[in-house]
């Protein structure tokens, strides 16, 4: 089997967070690159982004064959924590790398436009044209299959939309990005589907080896911000558990959660979940962290 | 003895500069690794900017003798001013907080498990002349 590994680039909703508050976790926005068999599968381009960057920046330097190297990004959405990395993302100024971009079009305007307006002048000293890779965007998600990967995807709960991605690598592993969706309006409080958006997200993560999962607010939180396209932890958990999840990685953490209230959420759920039977292995996802993928 | 009274109305005692406070102290952060086994003592190891591998065999700077533990199972290495765990793709993993890793980055508290073993990760700032 060849080795599959999810790297958390950044893992805060919403806007970036430094600080010493955040220094376990991150303040790095949406960024998570899986890396399987040589080809990487990056999703979402957040702040954290610009980390990888320099990653890969460091890799070309000693691994470039002539070939172009293949960077496949999954955009959930462009609201800015989703794509503020991308002009800070040095690979995208190079030409020894290939980017492919996949996203659904936003209702109002197009993907290519969206993120060349984030390079308009007004926001950013450098135009899109100097982007030095070969840049491609992919509007198109269905039936996905780069290099035997297939990925598919399903639309979420989220002011302007946003979009899961469920990335099947063999038969023995898959993993959901599924960021910013508000299940609460999708489920009931016991974690059973109550609309057909919430069975098709069911139905979308049921036994996946891996689910990175919005749980952006805690219940109480939840109350004071309904519509704003975002999770209560107790529901994730409950949807996850109800739909044989083997791993579940929270993900998206408020910026309001310093370390320490994310260290006491942690700690209450993955209690709650791993002494269950059969377990659910519970990961609050953190800046830094690689995991093997495993079935 | 200092007589306190004294020294509150003495203006001298604002005129000391920040630069002269600080003049020849730097800081520094050190990081440690606590190694705890059931009923031994806790060995503590000085992290250095170099790798430090972990494993069985006698060739590690540390090393742990146990039939779980791999011949070269976890490394820790210094980048961009952290320490940085990685399993040498062992037999029974490395795990970080509980969480089997194929990397992590090292914050205060982490607590790191190889086999048996508990390994705790921990900071402190030194003054450096």
């Amino acid at each position: 089997m060849k080795n599959a590994f999810i790297t958390f680039w950044g893992c805060r909703g919403s806007i970036a967070t430094p600080g010493r508050s955040t220094e376990r976790y991150g303040g790095n926005t949406s960024c998570i690159c899986l890396k399987y068999d040589n080809a990487y599968y990056i999703f979402d381009a957040g702040t954290g982004i610009r980390g990888l960057g320099v990653e890969l920046m460091d890799f070309v330097e000693d691994h470039y064959d002539g070939e172009p190297i293949e960077l496949n990004i999954f955009l959930s959405h462009t609201h800015w924590d989703h794509i503020q990395g991308l002009p800070f993302f040095q690979p995208a100024y190079d030409s020894r790398f290939k980017l492919n971009i996949y996203g659904s079009e936003n209702q109002d305007e197009m993907l290519e436009k969206t993120l060349s307006g984030q390079m308009n002048s007004v926001y950013f000293p450098v135009p899109m044209s100097q982007l030095n890779a070969d840049l491609n965007v992919h509007v198109d998600l269905h039936a996905i299959d780069i290099h035997g990967v297939k990925i598919s995807s399903t639309d979420q709960d989220h002011p302007g939309g946003s979009t899961a991605f469920k990335t099947i690598l063999d038969k023995d592993r898959t993993f959901v990005y599924a960021t910013d969706n508000e299940l609460d309006l999708q489920f009931n409080s016991d974690g059973t589907p109550k609309n057909k958006m919430g069975q098709r997200y069911f139905n979308f993560i049921s036994a996946v080896d891996y689910l990175i999962a919005d749980g952006q607010y805690t219940d109480e939180e939840y109350l004071d911000k309904v519509g704003w396209g975002h999770t209560s932890l107790s529901l994730i958990h409950k949807v996850a558990y109800a739909a044989g999840v083997k791993n579940l990685v929270i993900y998206h953490h408020d910026p309001m959660h310093t370390d320490s209230i994310l260290e006491d959420l942690s700690h209450k759920y993955m209690q709650q979940y791993e002494s269950l039977t059969p377990a659910m292995q519970v990961i609050w996802a953190r800046e830094g962290l690689t995991i093997p993928l495993r079935s | 003895m200092t007589d306190v009274n004294h020294l509150e109305g003495d203006v001298r005692t604002l005129a000391i500069s920040r630069s002269s406070v600080m003049r020849g102290m730097k800081k520094r952060r050190v990081s440690f690794l606590d190694i705890k086994r059931v009923n031994e003592q806790v060995q503590t190891y000085k992290l250095q900017e170099t790798d430090v591998i972990i494993g069985r065999t006698s060739d590690n700077p540390i090393q742990l003798s146990f039939p779980n533990i791999s011949r070269h199972h976890s490394k820790i290495s210094f980048s961009n001013d952290s320490y940085l765990i990685e399993d040498l793709e062992s037999t029974n993993g490395t795990f970080v907080n509980g969480i089997s890793i194929a990397k992590c980055v090292l914050h205060p508290n982490d607590v790191i498990e190889i086999g048996e073993t508990h390994i705790f990760y921990y900071e402190r700032e030194e003054l450096i002349s």
